[in-house]
């Protein structure tokens, strides 16, 4: 929420905004730094923020099974999407682009027109019985012959999700894990999103294990970062009674936060173009991938129009290597307040008031409540990146004077509110010493070797499991980092809780009995990790890794397998 | 490292930001290496992107002859890739090592090398100036931050660059993986095998 004093601030320095992105300095920098010569420079706030719309429903196209031991049930939704390649316009100074888009079909099998850069959004309910979850069916229609960085072969993560391990995206194509997970130009896989409470398999599900925002992304093995530069990316929302996306529900349950058009998305991608509007990316850097031009939900610096009351914002870091801090800040760069409500492990115990800033690496997410009610009509406010990065293994300096990302154009009277952020959002008690003190304990040092990433010393090596798990059991595991490097570690299947960083109790947003996580940055200045996780309910391969992607592709990977 | 890109800052300087993107043919900017010379193991002198690796399918490693750290490893493994790649080697997937002294290095001596390693046909060592071969591995990405661990050969790099020129695709992968995993990710590129 927006605080008295910032609200004062406001009423001085309101008016005026620039059209011109402050961030060249960035830009010099990185042009130095890289292979490419800088971007075109791009009239910021031009265009609108795009809200890539859902997927439509259609025909059940697998039976029922939830009777015989499987998911799908009356509730299932069924959804196809293709990925295709296609141009698309990122600005409207720039010649359109060549991408790779995930795209939904009509209950005809036709393809949904006009579409852009970003895949459909899913919405899926969390449960704690079988039969309400989603079916996708993926058909891959990439160009075979493709030129260019990408590798037309492709599987999808859902990134946040708790699935069986045949639906998490594995990366490769091996023998004996019982499915096929790559598909090649022409195949079509079927993903079956069961949307279970983690836990349901002991008897034991945990309604608070549930996750908000998350999304999908290709996640082929060696090519990952080439493939998302090139598109393959989209939101996958996840609600259910308490988050029941209707800012109006009646119910007592329903927390009623800001829904439908007051329920943002907004996805961060640093991208380098050449004056032909293509996409630049350059396969043999392997210290991580950064842009100089931004995009938000597939737009170069957009802006939003908001009305004069609450909104929900919802942060994904889809860049691959670059961190953000996130401000909201006034035309001259005061800082104001943000209520934070969630991170990438689903809503927090309660929310936070008042934050000035939020940083995300790649994969993270951060959630937040702005109230725009008392600001004054015709205000301009930006969502500006105050980080520095010129180099993929760290973020920089924190800058006084940032990037602005999107322009918030506030318009018009204060208008009807029903949304609201309860003092209580999702809140879940805090790991036992008793469960602690019983947890199989691991450690994993994530390093630079002779010019790999590796993980124990062990260069990602899907063929065979680093680590194995028993299914409910917990598990603490200790992850560190060598060599001043950051790395944002993305663990598949289940939410951590985070017990300490660098040996402290850790920042609020991510302190178990407040928030969860799933992406969790170590190294550098973030420090060292001690979590809690317990994986649940579905055996099978699946793996964690590093989210800079390009360290991913370079083997900074593991397969974990559930038994 | 500008200079693979120069087509792209050339478009930068002479056109206006509305260019056709039939200009560049719509599929992305060409992916190109620099043109530099280096000499065989049997003192031929040749270019790199026309000679080595135009329309083809590549993997480049660097090493030196007298290196006790990384090369007696990577280079058996190569020897198993080379050897599970079999006849498509040299013919349309070939092997490149390029030395990191090449003071030491002469022709003679990587040809000694090549046969003390049980090297077969369609993998040819090279070496060439100093400027030459970091201006490679700049462009390669075969190279550290840290200028004192650059600097240093015994600390260096273990990557295999590989990459398919036809289709622009290039990647990297660790010399310490066994020849059956770098072949599984070199087809990957390479796709199946050209007219046989």
């Amino acid at each position: 929420m927006l605080t008295r004093r910032d609200l004062l601030k406001l009423g001085i320095l309101t008016g005026g905004y620039s059209l011109v992105d402050s961030g060249s300095r960035g830009r010099r920098l990185l042009a130095q730094d890289g292979g490419f010569a800088p971007s075109p420079q791009l009239a910021a706030f031009v265009q609108p923020l795009p809200m890539p719309a859902g997927a439509p429903k259609v025909p059940a196209f697998l039976p029922f099974d939830c009777g015989t031991g499987g998911y799908i049930g009356a509730d299932t939704t069924f959804h196809r999407i293709v990925e295709e390649e296609a141009f698309v316009s990122v600005h409207p100074d720039l010649p359109d682009t060549r991408i790779w888009r995930y795209r939904p079909l009509d209950e005809y099998g036709r393809k949904v027109s006009p579409w852009g850069a970003l895949g459909p959004t899913f919405r899926a309910r969390a449960a704690e019985n079988c039969g309400a979850g989603l079916v996708v069916r993926k058909r891959n229609e990439l160009p075979e012959h493709h030129i260019g960085f990408g590798v037309p072969e492709t599987t999808t993560h859902f990134h946040g999700g708790h699935h069986p391990a045949e639906y998490d995206g594995f990366p490769e194509n091996i023998h004996g894990i019982g499915f096929v997970p790559v598909i090649k130009p022409g195949q079509e896989y079927d993903y079956v999103f069961p949307m279970r409470d983690p836990g349901f398999r002991h008897g034991a599900p945990d309604r608070t294990d549930r996750g908000s925002t998350l999304w999908y992304h290709d996640h082929l093995f060696d090519f990952t970062a080439a493939n998302v530069v090139r598109g393959l990316c989209g939101f996958y929302l996840v609600f259910d009674e308490k988050d029941s996306d209707n800012e109006s529900d009646t119910s007592s349950e329903a927390l009623r936060l800001p829904s439908g058009s007051f329920d943002i998305p907004v996805c961060i991608q640093d991208r380098r173009f050449g004056y032909d509007g293509q996409l630049l990316y350059d396969p043999l850097e392997h210290e991580g991938f950064l842009g100089d031009t931004f995009l938000v939900n597939g737009a170069v610096q957009p802006y939003l129009d908001v009305q004069r009351r609450k909104y929900r914002f919802r942060f994904l870091n889809g860049s691959n290597a670059r961190f953000y801090r996130i401000v909201l800040a006034a035309a001259n760069g005061t800082s104001l307040g943000m209520t934070q409500i969630a991170t990438e492990g689903g809503l927090l115990a309660a929310p936070i008031p008042g934050i000035r800033h939020f940083t995300v690496g790649s994969a993270e997410r951060v959630e937040v409540v702005i109230d725009f009610r008392d600001v004054p009509s015709g205000t301009r406010l930006y969502f500006e990146n105050r980080l520095q990065q010129d180099e993929g293994r760290k973020p920089g300096d924190v800058l006084s004077r940032g990037t602005r990302l999107v322009e918030l154009r506030v318009n018009g009277p204060q208008v009807t509110d029903p949304s609201r952020v309860p003092a209580v959002l999702r809140p879940f008690p805090k790991i036992s010493d008793e469960e602690l003190s019983h947890a199989v304990r691991k450690s994993f040092k994530f390093e630079r070797t002779h010019g790999s990433w590796a993980i124990n010393g062990q260069l990602a090596n899907l063929e065979h499991a680093l680590t194995s798990s028993d299914l409910n059991r917990g598990e603490i595991w200790h992850l560190e980092s060598g060599g001043g490097w950051a790395h944002p570690v993305h663990i598949h299947l289940e939410f951590c809780r985070i017990l300490r960083r660098d040996g402290r109790l850790p920042p609020l947003a991510e302190r178990d009995g407040m928030g969860k996580k799933e992406t969790i940055v170590i190294g550098d200045d973030f420090g060292d990790v001690d979590l809690f996780v317990k994986f649940r309910d579905y055996t099978g391969p699946y793996v964690f890794h590093c989210h800079n992607i390009e360290h991913e592709d370079m083997r900074m990977m593991a397969r974990m397998d559930m038994r | 490292m500008t200079e693979p890109f120069r087509d792209v800052r050339a478009l930068a300087s002479m056109t206006a930001l509305r260019v056709s993107a039939a200009l560049s043919g719509q599929s992305g900017s060409p992916y190109t290496f620099p043109d530099v010379g280096l000499i065989t193991d049997d003192n031929r002198p040749v270019r790199f992107y026309t000679d080595l690796v135009k329309g083809r399918t590549a993997l480049i490693n660097f090493m030196f002859t007298s290196c006790e750290g990384f090369c007696p490893i990577t280079i058996p493994h190569l020897v198993e890739t080379q050897q599970l790649l079999g006849p498509r080697v040299g013919r349309d997937i070939f092997l490149y090592s390029i030395t990191l002294d090449p003071v030491v290095d002469a022709p003679p001596v990587l040809a000694d090398y090549k046969k003390k390693m049980g090297v077969g046909p369609g993998w040819t060592f090279l070496t060439a100036s100093e400027a030459v071969v970091t201006r490679l591995r700049r462009r390669l990405g075969v190279y550290s931050r840290d200028p004192k661990i650059d600097a240093d050969r015994t600390q260096h790099s273990g990557i295999v660059v590989y990459g398919n020129d036809s289709l622009q695709r290039w990647a990297s992968i660790s010399g310490l993986y066994r020849g059956e995993v770098i072949v599984k990710a070199v087809l990957r590129v390479a796709g199946p095998p050209q007219s046989i």
